[in-house]
């Protein structure tokens, strides 16, 4: 979302229509070629709907790769660093992959519709690397980007918005995991997912449904204060969650013009999807490296005094500059300001404090601000309702 | 074009160096290159730069009037590869077949008793060190665990176990065929993939009653080699058709006649005539088994043009096609370089960028074939600077 604008005329997703008649003060971006609104009518109160009530956001450029064949299982071994094979029928995965040289490319996510049947979402267009990917495998790989349109509808009441409009039982479904539904004669299928760290769904759908459960959405969940909102609350919610963004906190791999610029899953914070037992994957032989002689950089969330988001700040230990923030933004809920930082090893452990040198201009005139600065252990808010099921009712 | 060809030696004569992280042996590497760059002189040095990446025919016809002459030595220069004299690239070609002479081989080299007495000869002095060879057994796949190399299991069903495997199959044979993209990592896969392996070769092989006349050749010059290629635009426009898979109506060949050295290899006063012939793809429009009798048709065709009573003489023939090569000796795309030789598969970059200096980034499997660094043409370089790579690496091999 942070892409620089450029001159190409943008596709419109499945939900233009509806997108364009709520987004009351006509802010509109680029996501992946698609016109999408930064904002409906107020980040702030865009930002709450997904907070305190049920938010929706119009997923439809995420892209989607149908993963299918005897060979599914172990293409996406290969290819991603989490161990794939653990990903039950109707659950869902979160995961990165990596070049060779062991440094990440994309994250996404792999729902496993069948036996040898998968999906994957990535932030990237990937269609030429799963290409690549697949040579020796015996497995078809489909781009459904435009096959398949998408709704994340996310908050406390998402869940009761979404039974009211006919998912019965919906609460019992656990975090990760899919079911489908009847829908129009149609099939819906949802999953407990999103990018806001809050009790939330992916509803996916054919594009000529897409109007159809718009409506119906929005109509059940009236009573609980049902909103769209825009990338802008996206990213306060992503960043007071913990969640990182390709493109913007770090550089995906393959798209990196200076060297040194990419990043490892480790110096993301993202050891925990890295299984090196498994025998082969891309990057395993530079990652195993890494860790026998150590990693560059850390991923650090830092909580910074004050209410100035420490966007592209330095992080300064005494004189000395150890790092960059790469996101940032003040989190209403957790009242917090928060910034996640690359910081070169062996900073970042948590509890160092550090400084955090914010420029901001006000009228022309540039101001720095040395905010005191403290590593904290994962991101700030981490409701309950995000994990338990049954999903609380309202 | 000679002091060019001494240059190309010193890199030849050693593994390739790596550009980044290269240690003592590579610095020297480097370090000779560069001295013999300076040796060569400001001109030189410049009319090389100048050179390399421009084409043989625009060297032709700023050195030599004679079209004959520029013909005959640009042949040189597209000989086994998919490139006509215009393509960039064939200076370097040219270089490369110059390497014979600077090695110490002038004018017609061909092995006694035919080329397979070179790999009889191999396979003795292996045998006599110790080594047990195994014939008419084919290797099917190469087995892994992990990172390493454990073995080989051949055809027949039958695994051999091994710490140290070195292939003299082309890379992509080695990596796509024998180990499989799917047992190592995407991008490895990827560059063995892009490795150009084009091909616009064909040899002809004729068994003739007796010795062909050819006009205005006398009969003492028949053992030398002897070219079919008018002009440089007749050798361009031979190669035209290639460009879209399709084979040359006048194609150029480079013919040896090896019964004039060495009669044993036909019956007595009979004789064989041995043609390298160019261009004809590997996959032609319409399938080789279309095209074979036409291409044959017109490759006797041109040899009648300069060799009238060739057609009356021929008691055999066979005609051995890129796709031949390809499936007859295990050559991808019947390049017989193993991978095109050119400038962006040369030195470090031969095979592949990370995998140059005979190492695969799978332990304990190495490559030795024309494939590597410095390539074919019979020069066994890259088998002896892979044995010396993996003496140097010792343990770690």
């Amino acid at each position: 979302m942070n892409l620089p604008s450029r001159a190409t005329m943008l596709l419109e997703t499945p939900f233009h229509s509806r997108v364009a008649e709520r987004c009351e003060i006509n802010d509109w971006g680029n996501w992946m070629g698609y016109t999408t609104p930064n904002a409906f009518f107020d980040v702030e109160l865009e930002y709450f709907s997904i907070r305190s009530t049920t938010g929706v956001f119009d997923l439809s450029p995420m892209n989607k790769y149908r993963i299918q064949g005897p060979d599914a299982e172990a293409y996406l071994n290969r290819m991603a660093t989490r161990n794939i094979s653990k990903i039950g029928i109707n659950r869902v995965g979160y995961t990165v992959w990596c070049n060779d040289a062991g440094m990440v490319m994309d994250d996404g996510t792999i729902f496993r519709l069948g036996e040898s049947d998968y999906r994957l979402c990535s932030y990237q267009r990937a269609i030429d690397w799963l290409l690549w990917c697949a040579m020796g495998f015996d497995v078809t790989i489909t781009d459904e980007t435009e096959d398949l349109a998408a709704l994340a509808v996310q908050g406390p009441t998402s869940c009761t918005s979404l039974t009211e409009m006919g998912l019965t039982d919906l609460n019992t479904l656990k975090p990760f995991g899919m079911r489908t539904y009847d829908f129009e004669g149609e099939k819906l299928m949802v999953s407990r997912t999103g990018f806001t760290g809050d009790l939330g769904y992916e509803v996916w759908v054919s594009p000529e449904k897409a109007e159809t459960l718009w409506d119906q959405l929005f109509d059940a969940g009236k009573e609980y204060l049902i909103k769209p909102f825009g990338s802008y609350a996206l990213d306060i919610a992503r960043i007071e969650t913990g969640f990182i963004q390709a493109g913007v906190d770090f550089v995906p791999a393959e798209e990196m013009v200076r060297p040194g610029r990419a990043r490892s899953p480790f110096e993301l914070g993202l050891s925990w999807l890295v299984d090196l037992e498994k025998p082969l994957f891309n990057g395993r032989t530079a990652l195993l490296k890494e860790k026998a002689n150590g990693s560059r950089y850390r991923f650090a969330i830092l909580n910074v005094d004050g209410n100035k988001p420490a966007e592209h700040s330095f992080i300064m230990k005494g004189d000395r500059q150890i790092g960059t923030v790469t996101s940032a933004a003040w989190c209403p809920t957790a009242k917090s300001n928060i910034a996640f930082a690359q910081l070169e090893m062996p900073e970042g452990a948590i509890g160092s404090e550090y400084v955090a040198e914010i420029y901001y201009q006000r009228e022309l005139h540039w101001t720095r601000l040395l905010a005191p600065c403290k590593v904290i252990d994962g991101p700030i808010f981490n409701p309950k309702r995000r994990r338990k099921t049954p999903a609380i009712p309202h | 074009m000679r002091k060019y060809a001494k240059l190309m030696k010193t890199a030849y004569d050693t593994r390739p160096p790596k550009l980044v992280e290269h240690d003592l042996h590579d610095k020297m590497t480097f370090a000779k290159l560069g001295l013999g760059m300076k040796l060569l002189g400001k001109d030189d040095m410049s009319d090389l730069m100048r050179l390399i990446l421009i084409n043989i025919f625009d060297v032709m016809k700023e050195t030599f009037q004679s079209p004959k002459l520029q013909a005959a030595l640009a042949l040189d220069a597209v000989i086994g590869t998919p490139m006509g004299p215009r393509s960039p690239n064939t200076v370097f070609t040219y270089l490369h077949r110059f390497m014979g002479e600077v090695l110490g081989f002038e004018g017609a080299t061909q092995v006694k008793g035919g080329m397979g007495t070179l790999g009889v000869a191999l396979s003795n002095a292996a045998t006599d060190l110790g080594a047990v060879v195994r014939y008419d057994t084919s290797v099917a796949s190469i087995d892994k665990t992990h990172d390493r190399v454990t073995g080989v299991t051949l055809t027949s069903g039958e695994q051999l176990t091994a710490k140290l495997i070195v292939s003299s199959a082309d890379p992509k044979t080695t990596f796509k065929s024998l180990l499989g993209y799917q047992h190592m990592e995407t991008g490895l896969a990827r560059r063995i993939e892009q490795i150009r392996f084009k091909s616009g070769t064909v040899k002809v092989h004729l068994a003739l009653s007796g010795l062909p006349t050819f006009t205005g050749l006398d009969p003492s010059a028949l053992g030398q080699r002897l070219v079919i290629a008018p002009s440089l635009n007749a050798l361009e426009s031979a190669f035209n058709p290639l460009k879209y898979d399709e084979s040359s109506e006048r194609p150029v060949m480079d013919i040896s006649i090896p019964t004039i050295h060495d009669p044993s290899l036909a019956p007595n006063g009979q004789h064989v005539l041995s043609a390298i012939v160019q261009y004809a793809p590997l996959n032609p429009k319409g399938g080789w088994e279309a095209l074979r009798a036409p291409f044959m048709t017109a490759v006797i065709a041109e040899l009648t043009r300069y060799a009238p009573d060739i057609a009356s003489l021929i008691t055999a023939q066979e005609l051995l096609t890129p796709a031949d090569l390809a499936d007859t000796f295990g050559m991808t795309g019947g390049n017989w370089h193993h991978g095109e030789l050119t400038m962006d598969q040369v030195l470090m970059t031969r095979p592949a960028t990370g995998i140059s200096q005979y190492q695969t980034g799978i332990d304990g499997l190495y490559l030795c074939g024309a494939g590597s660094h410095p390539g074919g043409g019979l020069m066994g370089l890259a088998g002896k600077n892979s044995a010396q790579e993996i003496i140097r690496q010792g343990e770690l091999a």
